[in-house]
């Protein structure tokens, strides 16, 4: 089974995930601030993929998907960044950052699931 | 019949009023960005709002602004930019938590912040086509019974809404710097943007 991270500061959120991706077959783990979340990409290198909020305490999500990138041994994780934010200066930055993908909060399940599966290999 | 109504909240203050002459007409715009972003943001988890009260720049400055009687959740989050900065405030009737979290027995209080979050986005979102990109912070829930005055300087902007769940209120706070012109950033404004749901692979 596939295991994706999904770092968001929201429970409500993190659940929605947890159900959208459970019901596909995937494995979700959690994180609810970004420094947790950069715990745990590094003791699970092999994340199918990483789901990662923007505006979150402790590090934002822009700062875990650089630390992420620039750690020889992380830096092939797809990461999603999921976010209420459509700046497009943020997206530019998250792409020049790495990022795979951006989707705009309130997700729709079904394209989240799609984009997961794409980018997972599934 | 509500067995547990939640908290009594009174709007006290408010705030700066009149809206200085300098910066009324981007208030005024702000204003409309916010009531607008928060009928968008209920509708997209499929509850209509009405607006149930006079607004604030209705309202005669005598006039008190609209009572909150069973607000049990509220969120507060702040923004800044060099030209603008504030809080957008929520306040839920336990209700209207219960009927719009996606997860049955989901944690309202968490879920009031998410949509204050989502709602920041929306007017951030509108910002950006105006040529203005605030920064966010983290969304803070609590209950109260009373919020205190705005402090002196801010300007306050109030919206209180119906729904078939229960009433909802918005609250602005904003410090806008009198060089902000709005208007001379619409040009930009039909500038299409990234949809909520849609997927941006790089």
């Amino acid at each position: 089974m596939k295991r994706v991270l999904i770092i968001d500061d929201s429970e409500i959120v993190r659940q929605e995930v947890q159900s959208a991706l459970g019901t596909a077959g995937f494995e979700v783990l959690e994180a609810a601030d970004g420094g947790e979340g950069l715990t745990k990409i590094r003791e699970e290198p092999s994340l199918a993929v990483v789901l990662c909020d923007v505006h979150m305490p402790v590090k934002t999500g822009l700062d875990v998907l650089e630390q992420v990138r620039s750690e020889g041994g992380l830096s092939a994780i797809p990461i999603i960044m999921l976010t209420t934010d459509a700046d497009p200066q943020l997206m530019q930055r998250a792409r020049s950052a790495g990022a795979s993908a951006w989707i705009v909060k309130p997700f729709k399940p079904n394209l989240l699931v799609s984009a997961v599966q794409k980018l997972a290999g599934a | 019949m509500i067995s547990d109504p939640g908290p009594r909240l009174d709007w006290i203050g408010e705030g700066f009023d009149p809206v200085p002459a300098q910066v009324r007409d981007v208030v005024s715009v702000l204003d409309e960005l916010g009531h607008e972003s928060v009928k968008e943001l209920f509708a997209a988890y499929g509850l209509r709002i009405e607006e149930s009260g006079p607004t604030a720049s209705q309202r005669r400055p005598s006039q008190a602004p609209p009572r909150s009687p069973t607000a049990a959740f509220i969120s507060s989050i702040g923004f800044s930019s060099e030209e603008l900065c504030g809080s957008i405030l929520l306040g839920l009737a336990r209700r209207v938590a219960d009927g719009t979290v996606p997860i049955r027995g989901g944690n309202l209080a968490d879920w009031t912040s998410e949509l204050d979050n989502q709602l920041l986005g929306r007017f951030k979102n509108r910002l950006v086509r105006y040529g203005i990109y605030l920064e966010m912070s983290v969304p803070m829930a609590i209950t109260a019974d009373m919020l205190l005055a705005a402090p002196p300087g801010r300007i306050v902007r109030h919206h209180a809404f119906a729904s078939k769940c229960g009433p909802l209120w918005l609250r602005l706070d904003l410090d806008v710097n009198p060089s902000l012109e709005l208007a001379a950033y619409a040009a930009g404004a039909s500038e299409p943007m990234l949809a909520e749901g849609e997927v941006l692979f790089f």
